[in-house]
């Protein structure tokens, strides 16, 4: 169902992943292991439209080519991803992190038993429905993160280290509830250091080092392979002399973020602002009416043609904040009966807490792609 | 050594009706490594705020080396001894990576300038596996590496008593094993470590001594290999297969 093939992404003179090939069937679970540093990360953000591979490279879902499909794109065909990191709203409830999740037109057809699943799988989001998400403590965060991408009910969910942070025993059930999503014919591919749980449930497994694939199996045989146990599953007597990292990919975004253009930066602002002014709306009771304006200025920029000087990174920072902006003007405008007070102006880029740029689930679109 | 070093007594904080830490107490041996555990949102990260200054208990005293911190602000804490990494990682952005390690010298308990500091900051680079990344702009870290400057920035300070939150997280097995290495390492030099993590492995590896938290309260305290087959904590806390 999902297929990538031929990705080569550098930084600078540092390339990240050399001709890296992977494919994920209909219902199948495949897990990427490897060192931190590896290229795991940067695999999963060059699928998801996060960062550009060189020429060459091919990838599709289905029948709907996405190769450097902004990251809106990605998402609507089906593409949901959990990033390293959480990147939740912080200043939203966790029940409106979930719905976010749920805003495509796919994902709201069925987004009571998806919201049935996430809770039953952590009660606490449904305790908690009302906590400002930056408030919580850092496994309920990630809760907040999975169960957002849970929620947008996709073809394919990537997940990028989804057990940090979790105790064992919430660890255990959701690596129980991915075999079960698998199961309902969702594919999963997984970035994992978990390497022992993770292999327990995947169908398959990619063995990647310094940015090449060096290895691929049926999860089963890879993990009684005493290669693997030895570098992978801290089997007996694995001594490695290697140093911490060999190869450095920049941390998820955050170029991105240093190398925001102007207008992305703005837009950026923007999606701030409305979140900001949505909370406050709420909390006070009052009446919530910019949000249409808002939703249209950001619209219109969406559809102005990018700066030729922005690179690929920076397009797609300015692409989820407008998303942000929109998908919040849209959502809000939805459920929201009376008219509000003006958003106030507040100068941080919608950056969640850990420092990362949010990133939507399945979302409404422009029509336009940006840098198109 | 195994006098006490601290000694967490009735400690409590709310925020708003929820009382994340409940009236805990527990004492911590100089030169000992405690770890901390218990399901997510039990209360530990605030625990480790209450030590810290981060944030000031609601009632109940906190006593380090026989001096009350409970209520001083967080500066005040780090110039006695205490030195802390973060959950969530918080790096200075705008500095290098040798900056910010200089930064934990300069505001924690042991202050050194100039050369000395720069000597300190390279070992303690070279230490935490970042040699020869001191002039590295943060922002270019990754997660793990912010991690590793995050413990650099906490050592420069020359701590009495260290409090790591989740430090070994998201590493992978042979990451792990090195990452054990140091934190023992780092206890040999004769510091005193608060672990948080749920990490397992290395809560067996390294502890002398365990406290589980559930809902803000303390439902262990005690030798690892006992608390970890306690049923209460295996019921709240480990689940059957990990136990
Ligand atoms: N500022 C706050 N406002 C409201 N609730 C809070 C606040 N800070 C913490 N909490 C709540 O207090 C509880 C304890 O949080 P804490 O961060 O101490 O948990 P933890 O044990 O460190 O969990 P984890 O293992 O997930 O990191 C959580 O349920 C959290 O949601
Ligand atoms: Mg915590």
């Amino acid at each position: 169902m999902l297929r990538a093939e031929h990705l080569c992404v550098s930084y600078g003179a540092h390339r990240a992943l050399e001709d890296i090939s992977v494919h994920v069937a209909r219902g199948e679970i495949c897990v990427i292991l490897g060192a931190n540093g590896a290229g795991k990360t940067t695999l999963l953000n060059a699928i998801a439209g996060l960062v550009a591979p060189r020429d060459g490279a091919r990838v599709t879902i289905g029948d709907t080519d996405i190769t450097r499909a902004p990251a809106n794109l990605v998402v609507e065909a089906g593409v949901a991803l959990v990033p390293e990191g959480r990147g939740i709203f912080g200043d939203l409830t966790v029940r409106e992190n979930l719905s976010l999740g749920a805003y495509g037109k796919h994902a709201r057809a069925q987004s009571e038993e998806r919201l049935k699943m996430v809770t039953a799988l952590f009660p606490r989001l449904a305790e908690r429905s009302g906590q400002v998400a930056r408030t919580m403590s850092g496994g309920e965060q990630q809760m907040v993160a999975i169960g957002r991408a849970l929620m947008s009910n996709p073809h394919v969910l990537m997940l990028d280290e989804p057990s940090l942070g979790l105790s064992p025993l919430l660890c255990t059930e959701l690596f129980r509830s991915l075999r079960r999503i698998g199961e309902t014919g969702t594919g999963i591919l997984l970035v994992e250091q978990n390497a022992r749980l993770s292999l327990s449930i995947a169908d398959r497994a990619y063995l990647i080092e310094n940015g090449h694939i060096v290895g691929e199996g049926k999860a089963r045989a890879l993990a009684s392979d005493p290669a693997v146990q030895k570098a992978y599953l801290g089997g007996a007597g694995a001594r490695t002399q290697r140093r911490f990292i060999e190869v450095h990919e920049p941390f998820h975004a955050q170029p991105a973020r240093a190398a925001l253009p102007f207008s992305a930066a703005d837009l950026a602002r923007r999606a701030t602002e409305i979140q900001r002014a949505h909370i406050e709306a709420r909390r006070i009771g009052a009446q919530a009416g910019a949000f249409e304006r808002t939703g249209a200025a950001a619209r219109q920029e969406a559809s102005a043609p990018a700066s030729p000087h922005a690179n690929p990174i920076s397009l797609a920072a300015g692409d989820m904040a407008r998303r942000a902006a929109m998908v919040l003007a849209d959502h809000i405008a939805a459920r929201r009966p009376e008219p509000a007070p003006e958003p106030k102006a507040l100068p941080a880029p919608p950056v969640a807490d850990d420092g990362n740029l949010v990133v939507l689930s399945r979302t409404s679109l422009s029509k336009t792609p940006i840098g198109a | 050594m195994s006098g006490s070093l601290l000694s967490v007594s009735a400690a409590r904080r709310a925020f708003g009706g929820l009382v994340a830490v409940n009236d805990v107490s527990f004492e911590v041996k100089d030169g000992e490594l405690l770890g901390l555990i218990g399901p997510n949102g039990s209360g530990k990260t605030t625990m480790l705020n209450l030590i810290s200054g981060a944030i000031r208990p609601n009632s109940g005293m906190i006593v380090l080396g026989g001096e009350t911190i409970s209520g001083l602000p967080a500066h005040r804490v780090a110039r006695l001894g205490v030195a802390r990494t973060f959950q969530l990682v918080r790096v200075l952005p705008t500095l290098s990576v040798e900056e910010n390690v200089t930064a934990g010298g300069v505001f924690g308990h042991i202050r050194v300038w100039g050369e000395d500091a720069h000597k300190l900051a390279h070992a303690l680079l070279e230490r935490v596996g970042l040699g020869g990344r001191a002039g590295t702009p943060t922002g270019s870290l990754t997660y793990i590496d912010q991690k590793r400057l995050e413990l650099a920035r906490a050592l420069a300070s020359n701590p009495r008593l260290l409090l790591l939150d989740e430090w070994l997280a998201g590493l992978n097995p042979s990451e792990l094993r090195i990452g054990i290495q140091l934190i023992r390492d780092i206890r040999n030099d004769g510091r005193t470590i608060i672990m948080v993590e749920h990490v397992m492995d290395a809560i067996r590896s390294l502890c002398d001594r365990v406290v589980v938290m559930s809902s803000g309260k303390t439902i262990a305290d005690g030798d690892v290999g006992a608390v970890l087959s306690d049923p209460a904590v295996i019921r709240a806390y480990l689940g059957g297969e990990n136990a």
